[in-house]
């Protein structure tokens, strides 16, 4: 990150960034990971779906469980799988689940839409406390995969 | 909503411009106008963090953005596109000598509202300000009040709240505009630990920090340059202390992109740096010892840069200091950072000294520049801020 540098592009550069931005989109490796985590949360734990647009930097996806509890679940694609720890809290902190929420109604917010907007009030009418926060760990190498229930 | 069709459309058009200012600028060999049209790319090796095109626009003196693209690379801290962007908005804004309002153009990040396209502060640069603590008063009129500008500007730059304060002081009495303090931290003219130092440590910052002594005005230009030169011999110190040393193959490698873990702070009684770390470090320039710093152990090291006399000549009030520091930053690893000219002094004066700092407990560290590069540094500081925008 010290190192970022501007400059102007030439047209060369301009013609890999774009043939990169074609191949891989704004995702990949992340939504390996979530597919496999949504087939485990609906058929593993059973949990319900919930109405939630995944963006770049937020929750990946949001289930109920059978009492109607939300259930925030992390899906992870990589050797280590750590949750990381943000200026925040760490992620699934109470916290941080505070912070994004309060993100996810805020109409100016990369991490806002109406769906989102409903589930970030509930979890602050609720309380980020009584919220679920669930981990769902695939190995890239053995990909055998780990739920870890957080909070 | 940010679709891959929107960033691809984007792209395309960042490509046009570019192709065209290849042919109107860099083939002719000119260079282009600040009311002009300019493409700018920030990357980290290959990793892209944002796309800008924008201009001067002279009219309502404001800077005004054509096309902004951010991204956010999970490989980096959240909001680092965004941080990228914004710092070059608002640096490229003072640069101009705009009002520090940053306008966003039709294409950036569109919406329809009324049969009429308009356009948005990009949603990345929103959370960056939410992140901040700074609230946008007019996302969806697509601009950025010098007010708002201010505030992210100040939060980019990231001084502390003492440093902040006096930034403050300072600019409602007129002495210094926090947006060239900003400026000049974010250019790279002076490190952020650097500037703090300045305007904690000295007594008139502003002087330094817009240059404003000429160097016929002896005293007052000497003043300066002092102030400069204890920053910069800080300033050494913090970079040998963040630099990363990699073993690769058996040799010792620096590396480019990654830094220790350390956080600053600054004494301004005492003058002296504080450091806390977050992995184990070896202590630099105490000559024929290796001292460890741990996690749990924080650095106070006493910034004194002075020639070999005015070292003896300062003497006492530097044991004084020091002991004063010991008994403040008790059980932490204590320094005295003098520069190379210590090796100037007598023998016997230098070692009957260094066992006095050493039986007050404290490390002698001697950094390898010297007062004469300090000072030959500090000059070129002082003359390259001359010719910054002075308002």
């Amino acid at each position: 990150m010290t190192q970022c540098c501007g400059k102007i592009p030439v047209p060369d550069d301009v013609s890999e960034i774009k043939k990169s931005a074609e191949a891989y989109g704004r995702k990949f490796q992340g939504d390996i990971g979530e597919s496999d985590a949504a087939h485990i949360a609906v058929h593993e734990l059973g949990l319900n779906g919930e109405f939630f647009d995944p963006k770049h930097t937020g929750l990946d996806s949001v289930y109920r469980d059978d009492k109607g509890t939300l259930v925030l679940l992390e899906s992870k694609f990589s050797l280590a799988g750590r949750l990381e720890t943000t200026k925040h809290g760490k992620q699934g902190s109470v916290e941080w689940i505070r912070y994004k929420a309060e993100q996810m109604i805020d109409p100016t917010s990369s991490l806002y839409s109406p769906d989102n907007a409903k589930i970030g009030e509930e979890i602050l009418r609720v309380g980020p406390e009584k919220v679920h926060y669930v981990k769902v760990h695939r190995h890239p190498e053995t990909l055998e995969s780990r739920v870890d229930w957080v909070r | 909503m940010i679709t891959q069709e929107y960033i691809l459309k984007e792209i395309d058009r960042f490509a046009e411009k570019v192709k065209k200012y290849d042919s109107e600028y860099r083939q002719k060999d000119k260079l282009p106008k600040n009311h002009e049209l300019r493409p700018y790319r920030w990357c980290s090796r290959d990793i892209v963090f944002s796309l800008l095109m924008v201009k001067h626009e002279r009219y309502g003196n404001y800077l005004y953005a054509d096309l902004c693209l951010i991204a956010n690379p999970p490989q980096y801290y959240e909001n680092s596109g965004a941080g990228v962007a914004m710092g070059f908005l608002l640096s490229e804004a003072y640069k101009c000598g705009t009002t520090m309002e940053i306008v966003f153009g039709k294409n950036v990040e569109p919406r329809l509202e009324n049969g009429q396209q308009k356009s948005r502060v990009p949603a990345y640069i929103c959370d960056l300000a939410i992140d901040l603590g700074v609230s946008l008063k007019h996302v969806f009129e697509g601009h950025i009040s010098p007010f708002e500008a201010r505030q992210m500007y100040m939060g980019l730059a990231g001084f502390s709240k003492t440093a902040q304060e006096k930034i403050m002081k300072l600019s409602v009495g007129g002495k210094l505009t926090p947006e060239r303090v900003c400026f000049l931290v974010m250019g790279g003219l002076w490190s952020l630990p650097e500037a703090e130092a300045l305007i904690l440590g000295s007594a008139h910052p502003e002087d330094v920090l817009t240059s404003a002594s000429d160097p016929a005005l002896r005293h007052l230009y000497l003043d300066d340059l002092l102030a400069a030169r204890g920053a910069i011999l800080g300033g050494v110190l913090d970079r040998k202390l963040l630099k990363k040393e990699l073993v690769i193959n058996g040799q010792i490698v620096e590396s480019e992109d990654e830094e220790n873990d350390i956080t600053f702070d600054f004494d301004e009684e005492l003058y002296a740096k504080i450091y806390k770390f977050g992995e184990k470090l070896e202590l630099p320039w105490v000559e024929g010892k290796k001292v460890e710093l741990s996690p749990d152990v924080s650095l106070a090291v006493l910034v004194r840069s002075r020639t070999s006399s005015e070292i003896l000549e300062g003497a006492d009030r530097d044991l004084e200091h020091l002991s004063a520091l010991v008994s403040k930053y008790r059980g932490s690893v204590v320094g005295l950072l003098y520069p190379r000219d210590w090796e100037e002094i007598q023998t016997d004066r230098r070692l009957s000294l260094k066992r006095q700092i050493e039986a007050a407990g404290v490390y002698l560290m001697t950094s390898p520049e010297s007062v004469a590069g300090l000072d030959k540094e500090a000059m070129r500081r002082l003359e390259t801020g001359r010719m910054v925008r002075h308002e």
